[in-house]
């Protein structure tokens, strides 16, 4: 018995060392192959929904080994939304997103598993339109932080230049490169407050059906308003108690969910 | 000598309040005693034997014997299935039927066997009270024969589905998977820096512009002190008259506009560019003693004007009014 006890436990950390030896080039044709399988026998729904969740499960493998691109993020959560896993699909093209705000198709599939949420009657979390002209890039925060540089520095030189030479035309060229400066300098503004929300109150999708409680445990009452959130609601993290979120929705609720009905959006390097 | 057959057959004749003495203790009844009181025995069966996890099997058990009205078999009351049920079948109670006349009553149930390890319907056990047993073995158990089950998987069908937009089919490139990507984060001294250096690079720009092409005002200045050096050396050197090389060099140091010049226009010239009393004073004192050895008729040269002329340039330069 004891040998057994003892081979046992020699086996656990060796079966780990071999899923570590795996390269991530095998894991990632791994996933690859799985769903081709599940686009092969996309008729069969459980056939594939089973090859989708593996290739999904490979795919988070690599996630957890540290690889960070939009591809990923894309493969991950169309697998995921293949296999009927969308609130996970939800959090992958969003992680996608954080690192890609460019990426449309991305976006464009965000919007659709977004329609399968079912949403309160008086619509109650239901995110808020997205503003931003499509037509108009996202800039990066590293992009907006050069670009700024760069019109800020022409500014002094032109500017200098200008008050040198006093030459009308040069601090005309002086007073429009100000004007886009500022206009970059804001945009950057807004990016690094933006970035600051996003660690500090980081998105949070729902996982599951979950109550909403009032406090940090099930002894708590559930909020009259909302008594439950739907999966696949993104919330915001306002504060975190042990294994429980103290998270706000997008129309202002405030109440808690245990952190293991929730999936926290947040790039990790 | 009287049968137990004919025992419970006088017994199930009775009125109700007589079955008293036939009651089952309140107390030591087995946990699946069915409140059957009586001598009964029990088939069943189960129809189909072949199906697939989740399908229904109509199982029959058919219960007959005798025994007081009070304690017949009822639904509500039997207790023929194991607990270990749970685990293999979803049950659900159908029809009934009862046929006094043979004291046979059928129980259906529908079965849905839960996993493709159940092989057989086995442990139905009845258990009843049989008064006419001694007092250790009155409570009786049948047991129903056990039925071999063939429990298959769940077959695949094509499911018509609503199939999700073509681009979910879309996997990235392993190329796109493999690409690094970061968020990034503005420090906030490469802020500070970038905020600063800019303005410091202009400064030290204009700095060195300055000094590689000075303005009108410098060169006018860089002159003036010019007109200063070469003034003293002039006088240092003696060539000409010490008069004309103070009057030239007050002519390039602050535009005096007269060459030739009287003491008194030197003087007021001085006291307008706001010089000290004194200075003025000074150059006064200095025109008059070159007047006085230019106009004498002896030798015009006198070695202590130049050196009177280099005190003046001395003073001029060293007042306030000049550095200005």
């Amino acid at each position: 018995m004891r040998s057994v006890v003892m081979a046992v436990s020699l086996m656990g950390p060796l079966v780990a060392a071999q899923e570590n030896a795996r390269s991530d080039a095998a894991i990632l044709a791994d996933a690859q192959a799985a769903f081709d399988r599940g686009v092969e026998k996309k008729t069969l729904l459980l056939e594939s929904r089973r090859n989708f969740a593996a290739a999904a499960d490979h795919y988070l493998e690599l996630h957890r080994r540290g690889a960070r691109s939009p591809g990923l993020y894309l493969s991950l959560g169309n697998a995921l939304a293949l296999a009927d896993r969308w609130p996970e699909a939800l959090w992958a093209y969003h992680m996608g997103l954080q690192l890609d705000p460019n990426d449309k198709m991305l976006r464009e599939q965000l919007a659709t598993v977004r329609t399968k949420v079912i949403f309160p009657a008086s619509g109650q979390g239901r995110p808020e339109p997205d503003s931003w002209p499509a037509w108009l890039p996202r800039p990066r925060l590293h992009e907006l932080f050069w670009i700024s540089l760069f019109l800020y520095s022409a500014t002094c030189v032109l500017g200098t230049t200008a008050w040198l030479t006093d030459s009308p035309r040069l601090k005309l060229v002086a007073l429009a490169a100000f004007v886009l400066a500022g206009l970059a300098i804001f945009g950057l503004w807004h990016a690094i407050i933006e970035q600051k929300t996003q660690r500090d109150a980081p998105l949070v999708v729902v996982a599951e059906n979950t109550p909403l409680y009032r406090g940090n445990g099930t002894s708590y009452a559930v909020q009259t308003s909302l008594p439950a959130l739907p999966r696949g609601m993104e919330v915001r993290q306002i504060h975190r108690r042990g294994d429980w979120l103290q998270v706000r929705l997008t129309t202002g609720e405030v109440g808690w969910i245990p952190a293991r009905a929730a999936l926290v959006v947040a790039i990790e390097q | 000598m009287i049968g137990p057959h004919i025992l419970l057959a006088a017994i199930a004749m009775l009125p109700m309040q007589d079955t008293k003495s036939f009651d089952p203790p309140s107390t030591g009844r087995p946990l699946n005693f069915s409140n059957i009181v009586g001598q009964y025995d029990i088939k069943v069966s189960a129809t189909p034997t072949e199906v697939h996890v989740d399908e229904a099997i109509v199982l029959t058990v058919e219960i007959s014997g005798t025994g007081p009205k009070a304690y017949e078999p009822a639904r509500k009351s039997l207790r023929l299935f194991p607990a270990s049920w749970e685990d293999d079948f979803f049950i659900n109670d159908a029809r009934d039927a009862v046929d006094l006349k043979a004291r046979t009553w059928t129980f259906t149930y529908r079965l849905k066997p839960k996993h493709v390890k159940v092989k057989e319907i086995d442990g139905i056990e009845l258990v009843f009270y049989d008064p006419s047993q001694n007092e250790r073995n009155r409570f009786q158990s049948r047991f129903g024969a056990a039925i071999p089950l063939t429990v298959m998987a769940t077959p695949e069908k094509d499911v018509v589905v609503e199939p999700l937009a073509a681009s979910f089919y879309r996997q990235s490139t392993p190329g796109e998977i493999a690409s690094a990507w970061t968020t990034y984060e503005a420090p906030p001294w490469a802020l500070m820096l970038a905020i600063g250096l800019p303005p410091l690079l202009c400064f030290l720009g204009v700095v060195i512009y300055r000094r590689f092409t000075p303005g009108d005002v410098e060169l006018r200045r860089r002159r003036r002190n010019e007109a200063a050096q070469r003034a003293l050396a002039d006088l240092h050197q003696g060539h000409d008259p010490a008069w004309t090389v103070v009057a030239m060099y007050l002519h390039e140091r602050f535009d005096f506009p007269v060459i030739a010049a009287t003491p008194a226009e030197v003087a007021l010239f001085l006291k307008r560019c706001g010089f000290a009393k004194p200075v003025c004073e000074a150059g006064r004192t200095f025109f008059q003693d070159c007047d006085s050895v230019r106009y004498r008729r002896e030798s015009s040269d006198d070695p202590g004007l130049g050196a009177a002329g280099a005190n003046l340039i001395q003073a001029l330069e060293a007042d306030p009014c000049a550095r200005s």
